[in-house]
């Protein structure tokens, strides 16, 4: 039986479906399933060409199809969703839309074009040779690839350390034969899970959804995602790449794990430290000293891993490492007011909000809810608003510096 | 085929008596609110009018920089965190021809309502802060310069419109950044953020009427008496039409554009209306449902994306294709080639246009999910004069042989502006120095 949940709301001028399949992360399964997501939009049984999918979805009303990886803890997600119009708003759409966006769906995952038991030749080339240019394009974003950097350095051999949409060398090796056994066992392994969002339907119930969106499998043992360990000597790396800006990367592991009580009191620490408009470092880096346009911090909640960066002059970049981490000596004193510890967790409280009022939103939250165990957004943000400032005094000095990482855009600096 | 539309919620609009457009969209239910004003005031306003009638220059990049400190309070801190402390979200944002505040929350409506409105009230440009605030841009302009992309489309800009401003960078240059004064920023602002011509949008479950109160006060800020100049439209092209750079970018890109001059700006129901045709013709000779677009994919002319788009303000507009590609000389020869084909003028049929009208209704009605996409989409259709929930009127009235016309007009024997940026390098990923030091 899948598992599929229905987030009803008539609030809502879209109907959302999402399938969401999930797997252990391990090295090298971030190439293959970009690699796949890719394949399964070229062509289906029904409309073996992408040209006919674009042209079934256009006479959808515009429907919005999307493939994504990402990584939720220790899974891998592929992640295909529709975004189609509500029926009530296009009277001559009809009731049907749900259905037959469900149907595209499921064909796109259980009925791919195949040739021979193979993906055709043509699309295999086309898309693999459409994924390594836009990873290398991706090295047109300078803070992007310094962040990519930087997440090598940190997590160096593990599987944590590949981007999502995987690596050059790995896509570059791929045979359709090893894309075709990977989406075998994705069919087999993945535990499979079904999202609507929207307006109920009349004669569409959640029976027809299960039935239309059933396959054989087995279900997944989910495995539990350890903290980031810290290192016994700070790993500090410098490179250059010509440019008109350099970028700073500071990486802090906790050992803070999903499930310690301090994650939360360590998401309010990221909030204070560097996360938002009201954080230490955009007030000290960017609006006291100048020296940067963009810098702030972000946290992996799975690994309990910081990462503060900066955009700016080479020779602003010792100054500006001094600063992130007197200010981060700072919060571990408990060197913050209440005004701060307040913003923050009434920003963190507003995002949730936010994100449970939109249907996409709300779809994000509970795969994650579901493959994290974590509580509803109500219990959430009870939880934050009752963190008290010892507790992120105590998740702060757990916070280490690991990795550095300078990406200079001279020679000479 | 006539395709009929519903719009899903109640729009409200009011003419206050301080001259504010409102607009309200009234989204029962909905917890959450987006507020956004916006003021005409952009990267292409480059003069205004003192109070005795003579003309003063704005440096390239200022109503951006307006925007950026306009977030600064008399007291030193930020804005943003006085909407912080009420929960909510504030952004920002300056294009061509105009900028846009905006506010989001689930509690506190009103407040935070009021405060969006009372801190665009209260300019505070002082001398210090003015100064810090430069570095900060500097380095903002760094990160664009940074990005091939952004090189590629300035070339581009500056072979489709020339010497007019739209052929500039929103965020202006180093140089004409630290040109910017306090005393410059308040004769801008007194000259373009007047309430007459500020626009109000606010999509939440809220009563049109509290809001309309609220923003009744709005304009308590003593004027000194500048006034607006308007820009003029691109009525030609620059001097060049080939660009080629080198730059630090993985793979050769390619823009190619083809301007669309008038004589005035235009405005109103014709801009939206061209708008549509163009998104559609477009769409057909270039979108993914195109023959052409899988031509390109199957001969790889094309590395990860090839893009096409039609995009128009009053005062100029250009069909951009775009891509990475290996080949890009021969993939600019194909859309050329292209182009002349004989008979191509026939993919302009029936079957395929109702299709793509359709698709245009569904993401019409797509617009309304999300209330801050919701609410740009009214404060462009505001400020350039049409309504936004005239598109589905707009778009059933429109034939083929309109369609026909505009192929004819902005495509037909004309020479495209062409940008190209080359790597600096080989094709290659690891080509960065790497040096480990371990303490």
């Amino acid at each position: 039986m899948t598992n599929l949940f229905w987030l009803p709301s008539d609030q809502y001028v879209t109907q959302h479906v999402r399938i969401w399949l999930a797997q252990p992360i391990e090295k090298g399964i971030f190439s293959k399933a970009s690699l796949l997501a890719s394949l399964l939009r070229r062509g289906t049984e029904r409309y073996p060409s992408q040209r006919q999918i674009v042209e079934a979805l256009e006479s959808l009303w515009g429907a919005e199809m999307h493939t994504q990886i990402s990584r939720v803890g220790g899974s891998q997600l592929t992640t295909i969703s529709l975004q189609l119009p509500d029926g009530r708003y296009l009277p001559q759409a009809g009731s049907e839309l749900l259905t037959e966006g469900i149907a595209l769906l499921t064909e796109l995952i259980t009925q791919p074009h195949r040739m021979n038991g193979l993906f055709p030749q043509d699309s295999f080339d086309q898309e693999k040779e459409r994924l390594q240019a836009a990873i290398e394009n991706r090295k047109n974003q300078r803070s992007t690839f310094a962040q990519q950097r930087l997440q090598e350095l940190v997590y160096g051999d593990s599987a944590l350390a590949s981007p999502r949409s995987g690596r050059l060398e790995e896509i570059s090796a791929l045979q359709n034969k090893d894309v075709v056994d990977f989406y075998e066992q994705t069919l087999r392994n993945s535990e499979v899970i079904v999202g609507l969002c929207g307006n109920h339907v009349e004669d569409f119930t959640v029976e027809k959804a299960q039935e239309l969106l059933s396959w054989p499998r087995q279900p997944l043992v989910r495995q539990p995602l350890a903290a980031w360990s810290h290192r016994q000597e700070v790993s500090e790396t410098k490179e250059v790449l010509p440019g008109e800006q350099s970028q700073l990367l500071l990486a802090f592991s906790s050992e803070i794990a999903y499930e310690d009580p301090l994650n939360l009191p360590l998401s309010v620490f990221n909030g204070i430290y560097g996360a938002f408009a009201h954080s230490r470092l955009f007030r000290t880096v960017r609006e006291e000293h100048g020296l940067a346009y963009a810098t702030g911090s972000r946290l992996d909640r799975a690994t309990g891993v910081i990462t503060a960066y900066a955009g700016l002059e080479a020779s602003s970049a010792a100054l500006a490492k001094e600063k992130m981490l007197e200010e981060l000596h700072r919060l571990q004193q408990g060197d913050f007011s209440e005004e701060e510890l307040h913003m923050t967790q009434q920003t963190l409280c507003e995002q949730l909000r936010g994100m449970n009022q939109e249907a996409e939103g709300r779809l994000d939250f509970r795969i994650n809810q579901i493959l994290m165990k974590h509580g509803d957004a109500d219990d959430m943000m009870n939880q934050i608003q009752a963190i008290k400032r010892e507790q992120v005094v105590e998740a702060a000095q757990r916070v280490h510096l690991h990795t550095t990482y300078f990406l200079a855009d001279r020679e000479d600096q | 085929m006539v395709e009929s539309f519903q719009i899903p919620f109640s729009i409200h609009e009011k003419v206050l008596s301080n001259g504010m457009h409102v607009t309200v969209v009234y989204r029962k239910g909905f917890k959450r609110m987006s507020a956004q004003l916006a003021f005409p005031f952009g990267s292409l306003h480059q003069r205004l009018q003192d109070r005795i009638g003579l003309e003063q220059e704005i440096p390239a990049g200022t109503a951006h920089f307006l925007e950026h400190q306009l977030f600064k309070q008399a007291d030193g801190s930020s804005i943003s965190d006085a909407f912080a402390v009420l929960g909510a979200y504030d952004n920002a944002f300056t294009n061509f021809d105009h900028t846009v505040y905006m506010a989001d929350c689930s509690d506190n409506q009103a407040e935070v309502l009021q405060l969006l409105l009372d801190y665009t009230d209260q300019p505070f440009f002082e001398k210090e802060s003015v100064e810090n605030e430069k570095e900060i841009i500097v380095q903002e302009l760094m990160m664009y310069k940074d990005q091939p992309e952004e090189s590629l489309e300035i070339n581009l800009r500056q072979g489709l419109y020339g010497q007019h401003p739209a052929g500039e960078d929103i965020g202006g240059t180093e140089e004409t950044v630290r040109k910017v004064t306090p005393e410059l920023l308040y004769a801008c602002y007194d000259a373009y953020y007047k309430p007459t011509l500020a626009r109000l949008v606010v999509v939440a479950d809220l009563p049109a009427e509290e809001v309309f109160a609220l923003a009744e006060s709005w304009g308590s800020y003593k004027r000194a008496g500048f006034s607006p100049l308007w820009p003029a439209s691109s009525t030609s092209p620059g001097a060049e039409s080939e660009f080629s750079i080198v730059a630090r970018a993985a793979r050769p890109l390619i823009g190619l554009g083809f301007g669309d001059y008038r004589k005035t700006p235009q405005s109103g129901p014709a801009l939206l209306r061209r708008q549509l045709e163009m998104d559609i013709l477009v769409d057909l000779l270039f979108g993914r449902s195109s023959a052409f677009y899988w031509q390109l994919m199957e001969e790889q002319l094309f590395g990860s994306s090839f893009h096409s788009d039609y995009h128009a303000t009053p005062y100029f507009g250009a069909i951009i294709l775009g891509a990475d590609s290996l080949d890009p000389v021969q993939l600019k020869n194909k859309i050329l080639t292209y182009l002349n084909t004989p008979d191509l003028e026939l993919i302009i049929e029936p079957e395929a246009v109702a299709r793509l009208k359709r698709k245009t209704l569904g993401e019409l009605l797509s617009a309304f999910e999300n209330s801050e996409e919701l609410a740009i989409n009214l404060v462009t259709a505001g400020l350039y004069g049409y309504r936004f929930t005239d598109i589905p009127q707009q778009l059933q009235e429109i034939t083929e042989t309109d369609l026909l016309n505009r192929f004819r007009e902005l495509l037909v024997g004309r020479t495209p502006v062409v940008s190209y940026v080359y790597p600096n390098q080989e094709i290659e990923t690891n080509d960065v120095d790497y040096e480990e030091i371990s303490e």
